[in-house]
């Protein structure tokens, strides 16, 4: 169980994988757009934000597909075409899943009300809210657990690269790093032009 | 059962057959002989390549049998051929 958690990829492959990916990325669009969270980049979680459900699924698809395409360009230069697209299609979706447990938090944790906090007090926007102990530790608790599923997910995400293309050392976790980077910069360009400034925090006003 | 040493245990290097036996009617022979390239893989190496000839060359039929992902299995034959290629040169190096 353990090995699954840190490299599925060890074990699955193939159609299992690109199934419970895509399983996953639709379930995890359905409970962001009631929890409110937005999944908009590779290493993005943002709570407490509006949009419809057309753009829940639209930001986990397109964060899908950029990290589709930079596995597979990359790939392509590192491995020649010694890998399977259903692979690469699979492994990039299933890197997606640890974030199904973020998409919840919300309905755990309300850290609503610190968020309202901060936006009003340091961006003068907003309502005054007033705030408990409780509400501080459990945004404390979400933020730090949201981080935890960032890693996770950035982790399998290089199980996964290093699976698919049979690569190792520290030139694989350099281009690994790159194509992490340049997968978060097509995500939110691809966003930025589909939803226009102001897209990634919508703020209530 | 006891296992075939390839390397020398005092500086590494591959080690090679002086002397072969005939259990049957006790016949020495002594000269000097390489092992075979197969017989050079390490033992999981070979154990690999048996399992992959049984399965007919098939990757998949080899990832359902070892309960691993087609990738993985993959990337073992492609660790195996590495090795393969370093021994063939070192190989051509010594001729």
């Amino acid at each position: 169980m353990n090995k699954w958690l840190i490299n599925p990829f060890r074990y699955i492959s193939g159609w299992p994988a690109l199934f419970t990916g895509l399983a996953g990325i639709a379930v995890m669009s359905v409970i962001s757009a009631f929890t409110k969270t937005h999944l908009d980049g590779v290493i993005d979680v943002h709570y407490a934000s509006s949009g419809d459900f057309t753009m829940f699924i639209s930001e986990n698809l397109i964060t899908w597909g950029s990290l589709m395409l930079m596995y597979g360009i990359f790939g392509l230069a590192i491995a020649g075409r010694t890998f399977r697209l259903i692979d690469l299609a699979g492994y990039t979706a299933f890197i997606r899943l640890p974030f199904l447990i973020a998409v919840i938090f919300p309905f755990i944790f309300d850290g609503s009300a610190v968020a309202d906090f901060i936006i009003y007090n340091f961006l003068n926007m907003g309502k005054p809210v007033e705030i408990s102990t409780m509400d501080v530790v459990w945004f404390i608790v979400m933020t730090l657990l949201t981080i935890v599923i960032v890693f996770w997910s950035l982790m399998w995400g290089y199980f996964a690269y290093k699976t698919l293309f049979n690569t190792k050392g520290l030139k694989a976790a350099a281009l690994y790093f790159i194509i992490v980077l340049l997968s978060e910069v097509i995500v939110k360009a691809i966003l930025y032009l589909i939803y226009k400034p102001g897209f990634i925090v919508n703020i209530p006003t | 059962m006891k296992i075939l040493p390839k390397q020398c245990p005092s500086c590494h290097n591959l080690l090679s057959v002086e002397r072969l036996h005939c259990e049957n009617c006790v016949t020495n022979i002594e000269g000097m002989y390489e092992l075979p390239l197969l017989s050079r893989l390490d033992d999981e190496a070979q154990q690999f390549i048996l399992s992959f000839v049984k399965n007919s060359g098939s990757l998949k039929k080899m990832a359902k049998e070892l309960g691993m992902s087609y990738p993985t299995v993959r990337n073992m034959l492609n660790d195996i051929i590495i090795q393969i290629q370093e021994l063939e040169q070192k190989q051509q190096e010594h001729e």
